[in-house]
């Protein structure tokens, strides 16, 4: 029963057969926030990780504010090379007058049958009550960007 | 015979939440930098000083003009509930 931090193995697979295409007129890919312990709907409990294959139910976070159960779209930005890393990047994301708890959340394909792509661990619960949830995607460089293939 | 290293990795977000309303200016200002301003774990030690001392800077910008833009689109809508005859509500507003 946890969330761990993890690029799902079936996207590694389903990019050596072209599946996924992130280019900004590409397909679709959204987030969808999970909680442990009390925060998901109706008290389940998201485990998620590495063998994580497809947008999950359990433990998903009712809809509050304008955060909707199933997640909501992500803004892609292009890839591209820095060094010798290829990298992509999405727009960061704010719920507002949302009263959420999370501990992690799911990307996903929405264009391919919501086949998972990342699973994102929060470290530890992350609270709104009547405010602003907001997730900030990391620097988009080799080091950091959010989706990296070395 | 062909070697290939690599991997495919995934970075770690940063979620920044409030209560009972929206971000603050210190944490806007925050996400801000960490956007503009980023230095490697691995920088030698005086690039890693040389990099902080700009964020600072950087941040103390950031947060002038996130508190200035809220003032003034504070009054651009006080201005506007007032022409349409909501005084008492214009006045809620200005006070934020």
């Amino acid at each position: 029963m946890a969330i761990t931090q993890a690029m799902c193995t079936s996207f590694k697979t389903q990019l050596l057969t072209g599946t996924h295409n992130f280019a900004t007129n590409g397909n679709a890919f959204k987030l969808a926030l999970y909680a442990i312990g009390s925060g998901g709907k109706s008290n389940t409990t998201a485990t998620l990780g590495a063998t994580t294959t497809v947008l999950v139910t359990t433990g998903e976070v009712a809809s509050s504010g304008t955060y909707v159960t199933g997640g909501l779209a992500l803004t892609k930005v292009a890839p591209t090379a820095s060094g010798t890393t290829a990298i992509t990047d999405f727009g960061d994301r704010s719920f507002t007058t949302a009263s959420i708890t999370a501990r992690g959340a799911l990307i996903y394909n929405n264009t391919q049958s919501n086949k998972a792509v990342a699973v994102l661990d929060f470290g530890s619960n992350k609270t709104s009550t009547s405010g602003t949830f907001t997730i900030q995607f990391p620097t988009f460089d080799a080091s950091n960007a959010i989706i990296r293939i070395a | 015979m062909f070697s290939v290293n690599g991997g495919v990795e995934t970075g770690f977000v940063n979620v920044v939440s409030s209560d009972n309303g929206g971000l603050s200016n210190d944490q806007i200002s925050d996400m801000a930098t960490n956007k503009i301003v980023a230095v490697s774990e691995t920088a030698p030690e005086p690039i890693r000083q040389q990099a902080q001392a700009f964020s600072e800077n950087v941040r103390k910008v950031v947060h002038y003009h996130i508190e200035l833009a809220r003032r003034e689109e504070r009054a651009t809508i006080t201005h506007k509930l007032r022409e349409a005859g909501h005084p008492d509500l214009a006045n809620a507003i200005r006070r934020i």
